[in-house]
């Protein structure tokens, strides 16, 4: 694949359904009757039926089953600790990120706008000290199970609505119900290059966890609701939100086809790592401010899959960062308790990555809202969604299969 | 190169054939839009397209070319107001390039587990292009435009087309680890 075809594929998408098609053709004709326009032009398919301006687009029924890939981007920056590079997790990460379950503030879990925090470097570099006196992982398998779960808004006829934390132009509201939190969960197992298998390979199983409302309030709106147990995707018509666990599917192993980081080769040293990560950030494949590039690439080196020394240097490299705050003492999903870490960003959430202050180990990255917003019981510092690091380490055994 | 002659080529599109057009071209325009700046946004602005070519099919100059490089101009000038869009989407392909809701099927997994491997670059790598460096590299992939067309469509020289061309896809190739290819 040249890099032209490859643009093709990263790009391609469904095409237009034929109600997309008959509204284009809609607005030609009333385009055409406009006054001062010729008559013949009225020729042009079925006549008008709504006024060229205010055309909302009919997407409909189902015919965007080979574009999986716009599921859900979430605007807030997502640290990917361990996960993109490591390529086995995220190459089989596809579980449905669907939302796991507790409102607002949990206990012990400030809420944004009462994080102010305090400036993380000392923390960074004691954390530094803590990852370079850790033992190294060994293993022919680098193996890690992960648990994601995001917040889901109910709207009309249960279908699930565009939130203002997801990615694209804002969308309307109207017509909420209550909220859900869904949950899933992928186990992948990554095998270093080989000769046969030049980038790795990968297997893994993923399932997803099923879906609840969000809190005892949301709880009450479903019932009033009728109890519905499944729920459509507004992204994806054709994908089912439901309560109850999916199946578990098991992928791979399959031949990885595109070249990672070499975790073991990586500079050791914080001013040789800064430079990588700045030479290298187009296919580290995060893109930003400076800043925000070295923040997400640093959690990036900061798993298992790194020797200590490069998990050091890592958090050396944030050390450097200007902006980094920190707040000790805040529970992860799972119940953890842990240090908050974040870069101010601008926008309705938070992306907050916490780390277990005894082992410099990172446990969990969420985003919380920043914004308060009534009209969907969103308040400050409600989870919206997160990954959880249940467990990760080199292994000779691998765990999928 | 796809068949650009059938629908006017070289002559003022007349009304009538404005329907023609329509029908011909639509999909196509679509799908450029939606690689650009998602399936989403596409719906509108390929409906905007056409109506702005109809609505200033007086100003189309057969000399300059194809009624097809024409609508991609257009088309390529309202993707431009929408760059922040258009850059959001590249980011998060960056990010979520494999994080993907495979509605269960196995079989869809595996493909993505050998596909997706260099796209988070790839995708970042459209980002960092300039503006006018990623008009010219996506009519070429996209939509399989001739250095000509595309001199047409942006109404930029020759010679500039294949400067930018040359420059976008080096960039691409050196983020992908591909210096030393050339083409197909």
């Amino acid at each position: 694949m040249n890099d032209l075809s490859m643009i093709r594929v990263l790009l391609d998408e469904a095409p237009p359904s034929a109600e997309v098609i008959a509204e284009g053709r809609r607005r030609i004709a009333a385009c055409a009757t406009e006054p001062g326009r010729p008559a013949a032009l009225r020729g042009v398919a079925s006549p008008a039926t709504r006024p060229t301006t205010g055309f909302r687009s009919a997407r409909g029924g189902g015919f965007r089953h080979r574009s999986a890939r716009g599921f859900r981007h979430r605007t807030a920056r997502r640290v990917a600790v361990g996960t993109a590079a490591a390529g086995a997790a995220a190459a089989l990460a596809f579980v449905t990120l669907v939302p796991h379950g507790t409102s607002a503030a949990r206990p012990g879990h400030r809420q944004a706008d009462e994080l102010p925090g305090v400036p993380a470097r000392g923390f960074l570099l004691t954390m530094a000290v803590k990852a370079a006196a850790a033992s190294p992982s060994t293993g022919r398998w680098y193996c890690q199970e992960m648990e994601e779960g995001g917040r889901e808004l109910v709207g009309a006829d249960d279908t699930t609505l565009q939130a203002p934390w997801d990615q694209g132009p804002p969308a309307s509201l109207a017509g909420y119900q209550y909220a859900l939190f869904s949950k899933g969960m992928t186990q992948s197992c990554f095998e270093p290059p080989t000769k046969g298998a030049p980038y790795g390979t990968v297997e893994g199983v993923t399932q997803r966890l099923g879906a609840q409302p969000a809190s005892p309030a949301d709880a009450a709106a479903w019932r009033r609701a009728g109890s519905p147990m499944s729920w459509i995707a507004w992204f994806d018509r054709t994908v089912r939100i439901t309560m109850a666990p999916g199946r578990r599917y098991l992928a791979g192993p399959r031949n990885l086809t595109g070249a990672r980081p070499n975790y073991a080769t990586l500079p050791t040293s914080p001013a040789r790592l800064r430079a990588y990560i700045l030479a290298h950030e187009a296919e580290l494949g995060n893109a930003g401010t400076q800043s925000e590039v070295l923040y997400d690439d640093a959690f990036t080196f900061m798993n298992a899959q790194s020797p200590p020394a490069v998990r050091a240097a890592a958090y050396r490299v944030l050390a450097s960062v200007p902006g980094i705050r920190m707040e000790p003492n805040v529970q992860d999903p799972a119940g953890q308790s842990g240090t908050a870490l974040w870069l101010r960003q601008t926008g309705p959430a938070l992306g907050l990555t916490i780390v277990d202050p005894a082992t410099s180990t990172p446990l969990c990255v969420e985003d919380v809202a920043q914004q308060r917003i009534p009209a969907i019981h969103v308040a400050l510092g409600t989870v919206l969604d997160y990954t959880l690091f249940v467990s990760s380490g080199w292994t000779n055994t691998p765990r999928s299969g | 190169m796809t068949a650009h002659s059938e629908a006017g080529m070289g002559a003022v599109p007349a009304a009538g054939e404005f329907a023609d057009i329509y029908e011909r071209h639509f999909a196509e325009i679509h799908r450029y839009i939606a690689g650009r700046l998602g399936p989403d946004v596409a719906d509108d602005i390929a409906a905007d397209t056409f109506v702005i070519a109809l609505r200033k099919r007086d100003g189309f100059d057969p000399a300059r070319g194809a009624v097809r490089a024409w609508l991609y101009g257009i088309a390529t000038n309202l993707v431009a107001r929408q760059q922040r869009a258009e850059l959001r989407r590249y980011r998060a392909l960056a990010r979520s390039g494999a994080r993907d809701l495979a509605d269960g099927h196995e079989e869809r997994v595996v493909s993505r587990v050998t596909a997706e491997g260099l796209q988070p670059r790839l995708a970042s790598a459209l980002a960092r292009l300039s503006r006018e460096e990623r008009d010219v590299l996506l009519l070429v992939a996209l939509a399989d435009f001739s250095h000509e067309e595309i001199s047409q469509a942006l109404g930029i020289p020759y010679g500039t087309v294949g400067s930018r061309l040359s420059r976008a896809r080096k960039k691409i190739r050196s983020a992908l680890g591909q210096e030393g290819q050339t083409d197909e």
